[in-house]
């Protein structure tokens, strides 16, 4: 009998917590505001202690490479110094033109800036300190101050947002590879067009999928957006081309991409309220 | 019921440590997951476990990009998992704590999708199931792993005891 009830006893409590859980889903944004309000002090130190113990083994583990990558960075920087003189020319050339064909100048971004409070425990999420209070909205875009794009918000709280990061296992969209002639030269002319999807992996990786067998691609190749699915501004990096994979049985070529944003580094990031 | 409150507590600044100052790590080990099979192990009363077991799952809910009660419904079934485990082993060593931890994990990696990818299918907003065993789950499974082994060692050299669930077949003297 004893037994009995106590079983009964279990049941009850399990079916009160369930209930419990139901009534909160309905509110669970006001529920994870409140959580992350209470919490931000918090986790806005163990995130920035974090990277101050990751700066710390990075300096440690990096210091061999860092001289020859120094020697390797001043010649490039010779280099870019050249080619920057050059474009120095082109750009008076291109605004003399411009105006000339009274085109309209490309306009900026509207952009707000946002701190990283945390990292999702499924891990392609991050959760930045601005929410519907600051006029974020659903689906805005999410960059570094390099303009690297990071992923898009994903879900809005009052002050706080969810950014899904383009690595996130749901997260795909339409994306240009930027052609050698564009990517290395740094010189202006008609590059050749190669549209790809670009489609998370989970676990910060990326791929770049459905590129044409007949367009060739290449390792170091930068991949940037589309205004295609008309989420994300045109001419924002995504990544890198780490690795082409190419199929004869498969219709097209694939490639790894790396992202060109460092999560470890991101301490704000900027979201593009308007485009 | 102090225990009870210490535990809440824990479980919350464990999620705090695990999104926050592990951010420079590409894969993070569960926390929750590995101080609830813990609990499992060493806890008599199976009751007491229910309270703790609920906030962690509300916790990882709270702290994640997925639909409310995705974490929880998975951490529960997990548990139920490690007791299953836990009634058919005839003893419990670094073996057996081993495997509830390996598999305990698995499971937790495989249902997370699966319940994401239900709740979608019920609230109209259909999300792909996408249950990818990369090299990271791979290396998450083994920080879970590696972690909990260290605990229950450190619990039991400590003196506590895990605790065994016999079966009831298990209880029965053996019929010549």
């Amino acid at each position: 009998m004893a037994k009995f009830s106590q079983t009964k006893n279990k049941i009850l409590i399990v079916l009160i917590i369930i209930l419990i859980i139901s009534i909160l889903s309905f509110f669970q944004k006001e529920v994870k505001n409140f959580f992350y309000l209470i919490s931000s002090p918090i986790q806005k130190t163990f995130w920035q202690t974090g990277q101050k113990v990751s700066d710390f083994f990075e300096f440690w583990v990096k210091l061999k490479s860092l001289e020859e990558k120094n020697k390797e960075l001043e010649g490039k920087n010779l280099q870019l110094l050249s080619e920057m003189a050059q474009l120095k020319e082109l750009k008076k050339e291109n605004e003399i033109l411009r105006k000339a064909l009274e085109l309209e100048l490309q306009k900026e971004f509207k952009l707000e800036i946002a701190e990283v409070i945390s990292r999702d425990p499924s891990q392609d999420f991050i959760l930045i300190g601005k929410g519907t209070k600051d006029g974020i909205e659903k689906d805005m875009a999410v960059i570094t101050q390099e303009k690297a794009l990071c992923g898009k918000v994903s879900e809005v709280y009052e002050n706080f947002s969810r950014v899904m990061l383009i690595s996130s296992n749901l997260s795909s969209f339409d994306a240009k590879i930027l052609t050698p002639k564009l990517t290395e030269g740094y010189t202006l002319g008609s590059d050749i067009d190669i549209y790809g999807i670009v489609k998370g992996k989970g676990g910060l990786n990326l791929d770049l999928t459905l590129v044409p067998k007949e367009k060739e691609i290449k390792e170091g190749n930068l991949v940037a957006t589309t205004s295609l699915g008309g989420i994300f501004p045109k001419g924002l990096l995504v990544g890198e081309i780490k690795q082409v994979k190419k199929s004869d049985i498969e219709p097209f070529n694939s490639a790894s991409l790396k992202p060109l944003f460092n999560l470890q580094d991101l301490k704000v990031v900027f979201l593009i309220t308007n485009f | 019921m102090k225990n009870i409150l210490l535990l809440i507590l824990l479980l919350y600044f464990l999620i705090l440590f695990q999104t926050g100052f592990l951010n420079f790590l590409k894969t993070v080990p569960n926390f929750v997951l590995i101080t609830i099979l813990t609990l499992a192990i060493f806890q008599k009363r199976e009751n007491f476990n229910l309270i703790p077991l609920l906030f962690g799952g509300f916790f990882l809910d709270i702290f994640s990009g997925l639909p409310f009660s995705v974490a929880t419904l998975s951490l529960v079934l997990v548990y139920f998992l490690s007791l299953f485990l836990l009634r058919i082993f005839l003893k419990i060593n670094f073996f057996e704590v081993a495997i509830i931890f390996i598999l305990s994990s698995l499971l937790y990696k495989f249902l997370i999708p699966s319940f994401n990818y239900l709740f979608g299918l019920i609230s109209q907003n259909l999300q792909p199931w996408q249950f990818n065993f990369t090299y990271l789950t791979l290396i998450e499974i083994i920080l879970n792993l590696v972690l909990g082994i260290i605990v229950f060692g450190l619990i039991k050299k400590y003196g506590l005891q895990p605790t065994h669930h016999p079966s009831k077949r298990q209880l029965q003297p053996a019929s010549r």
